[in-house]
């Protein structure tokens, strides 16, 4: 079962009242299925950041229907979708963008708190998803405190404590050096295999070899959409 | 998003920053307090007044002369007119002169009232010690007086004044009574007064004929206004110059007393109000400030799932956080204030209840006002753009 469809997704951006318009997306249309694993490639200015907002409810597309898991999204309130972030979507960001004066368990209860779930539970809970991350022995550590690594693990906690079905991760290891990197690849795998569906935008090759799927964009077109047999994907162990 | 939470949230913003969060409050701490300080002053004269009036007793009529001028005014003449009107009676003038009075090494600033003989049962004075003036004192001007209960402990510590001779500027009086504490009549003390026989002053002190004012004891409380119509008709007659006598009762002087403390209290109260919107435009200017510094914040909050709503609720409840501490501590010195200005001035300063819950909720309410375009400015923010900020 498809958990995203968008057909047709333009997305134009207007600048300097309206005299020139930009073309982030053009007339996109992408499936992706409940489960799956997926790196978006492109050079930058490619739109992938744009497709990443509006895959993430974040953005609206211009024209086309975007539905998440059976629901069109494209026509929601803003309320409405962050309703639909909070409980369907994990974010994973290059930056970490954590909040600095709360500690690490604070920043991954912060989307239970949005949530209305109460204090006890949900303390538990990010208790848990730090422990999932190995993060354990550093709950009370504020974000400054932490490695480049270790808060964007406090990241990924943060987006998997609601127990969605989407996490997106954008350019997750853009700022962590090669060991780190792998680190946070290998838990997005294993939340992956846990069937979360998760897509990545990346440019790093690399980093792309260890998804199944692998879509490239230029200039807001889809140019290549290349699915490899399970087997064929190099894992983090043998690379 | 429990409501908890975002109380939570507010409080822990305006914590996080205190010296801050205390700068931006000052204008609402200086604004409130001023109002409390105000209205208890205006409170405490209202509250003195009424007292004093119910210590005289309401079946009083005051007589004073009509005009300005110093050397105009009403003379011991109209005391038997006075008298004679049906529903009058006692009648006891006062004529109220300064000096300072002096015993052995002892001297003091104070009051001289020269009056009559029936002055201490129109006006409630009680004896200590001796007597009162008499009739006999008035008709031959004698040099006898009457000390209130202060000035006799002062003069005479430790002594008995009776029969002792009290100077007072050039001249000397015989000490025949000491008057029963009377207490403060709000603005001045009734104990600090040297009672003399009004014609004595008036001829053989201070050479002035005219009587200050007239006290004129009714009847009865119910029949105030009545005798009000009698006494205006008979000095009318006898004066034939409406211009040159007032008829006063003390429900009159209540009234003016309310009226100058209202106005006096509208008028400072403009004052603070001014300060409390000033501090207003500090807390929507500081929290303008805060938006722009959280836009991140405001863009991870909202990527992960708050609601428009939320992050208004976060900035409002911040904002009146803000403002409402502000209120509490303008409560707390303001009545730090008024109990200053009751012991050092001497004046009869009291906190109202009223006010302090005015106080508070003007300050929650100043909050919420301004705090609103920055919060709602917070809410709209889109996610975007708050993310993408450095």
């Amino acid at each position: 079962m498809s958990l995203i469809e968008l057909r047709n997704v333009s997305k134009v951006y207007s600048l300097g009242r309206g005299s020139v318009q930009v073309h982030a997306l053009k007339n996109i249309n992408l499936t992706i299925d409940e489960g799956e694993l997926l790196a978006i490639m492109g050079p930058s200015g490619s739109g992938k950041s744009t497709l990443m907002n509006i895959l993430g409810c974040l953005d609206r597309p211009t024209s086309g229907e975007y539905r998440l898991d059976g629901q069109a999204v494209n026509t929601m309130s803003s309320d409405k979708l962050a309703t639909i972030r909070n409980r369907m979507i994990g974010f994973v960001f290059q930056s970490f963008n954590l909040l600095p004066r709360y500690s690490a368990v604070a920043n991954v209860e912060m989307p239970l708190v949005y949530a209305g779930v109460p204090p006890k539970r949900r303390r538990e809970t990010a208790l848990r998803a730090l422990e999932m991350v190995g993060l354990s022995d550093r709950v009370h550590h504020k974000p400054a405190e932490l490695s480049g690594g270790q808060q964007q693990r406090v990241a990924i906690a943060r987006a998997l404590v609601g127990s969605p079905k989407l996490i997106l991760a954008d350019e997750p290891t853009g700022n962590l050096d090669t060991a780190s990197s792998m680190e946070i690849m290998d838990i997005l795998c294993s939340l992956n295999k846990q069937g979360i569906t998760v897509v990545l935008v990346t440019h790093e090759p690399d980093i792309a070899s260890l998804t199944p799927r692998v879509l490239t964009l230029r200039d807001g077109v889809c140019v290549s959409d290349v699915r490899r047999p399970e087997r064929e994907v190099t894992s983090g162990e043998n690379n | 998003m429990r409501i908890t939470d975002n109380m939570r949230l507010a409080f822990s913003g305006v914590v996080s920053n205190p010296v801050r969060s205390f700068l931006t409050a000052l204008g609402v701490i200086i604004g409130v307090s001023a109002v409390i300080v105000v209205v208890s002053i205006g409170t405490g004269a209202k509250l003195a007044t009424t007292q004093e009036i119910q210590k005289l007793g309401s079946n009083l009529l005051t007589i004073t002369s009509g005009y300005r001028s110093q050397r105009a005014g009403l003379t011991e003449d109209v005391l038997p007119v006075i008298e004679s009107c049906s529903l009058i009676t006692e009648v006891t003038p006062q004529v109220t002169a300064g000096g300072t009075v002096s015993y052995g090494d002892q001297s003091l600033n104070t009051t001289v009232i020269g009056t009559s003989a029936n002055y201490p049962e129109v006006r409630n004075l009680k004896m200590a010690r001796g007597a009162f003036l008499i009739d006999d004192d008035i008709k031959n001007l004698t040099w006898n007086c009457v000390l209130g209960s202060d000035l006799a402990a002062e003069l005479f510590p430790g002594e008995d004044p009776i029969g002792k001779k009290v100077r007072l500027d050039r001249v000397k009086f015989t000490v025949v009574g000491v008057a029963a504490p009377m207490g403060d009549s709000g603005f001045t003390s009734m104990d600090n007064i040297m009672y003399v026989p009004y014609t004595t002053l008036q001829k053989r002190v201070t050479g002035n004929q005219y009587i200050g004012s007239i006290s004129a004891k009714v009847v009865s409380e119910e029949y105030m206004d009545a005798a009000y119509d009698q006494v205006y008709a008979a000095l009318l007659a006898e004066l034939g110059d409406e211009e040159a006598f007032r008829v006063t009762s003390q429900a009159d002087l209540l009234e003016a007393v309310d009226t100058i403390a209202g106005t006096l209290t509208l008028m400072l109260t403009s004052i603070a109000a001014v300060s409390l919107l000033v501090g207003g435009i500090g807390i929507m200017n500081i929290m303008l400030v805060s938006v722009t510094e959280r836009i991140k914040e405001i863009g991870i909050r909202k990527a992960i799932g708050a609601k428009e709503r939320e992050i208004l609720g976060q900035f409002l409840l911040e904002a009146a956080a803000l403002s409402l501490t502000g209120g509490v501590l303008g409560v707390l010195l303001g009545y730090v204030g008024s109990r200053v200005i009751n012991t050092s001035f001497n004046w009869p300063a009291v906190v109202d209840t009223r006010s302090v819950i005015t106080g508070l909720s003007v300050s929650l309410a100043i909050g919420l006002f301004f705090g609103g375009y920055p919060a709602w400015k917070a809410a709209k923010l889109d996610p975007i753009v708050g993310l993408r900020h450095e």
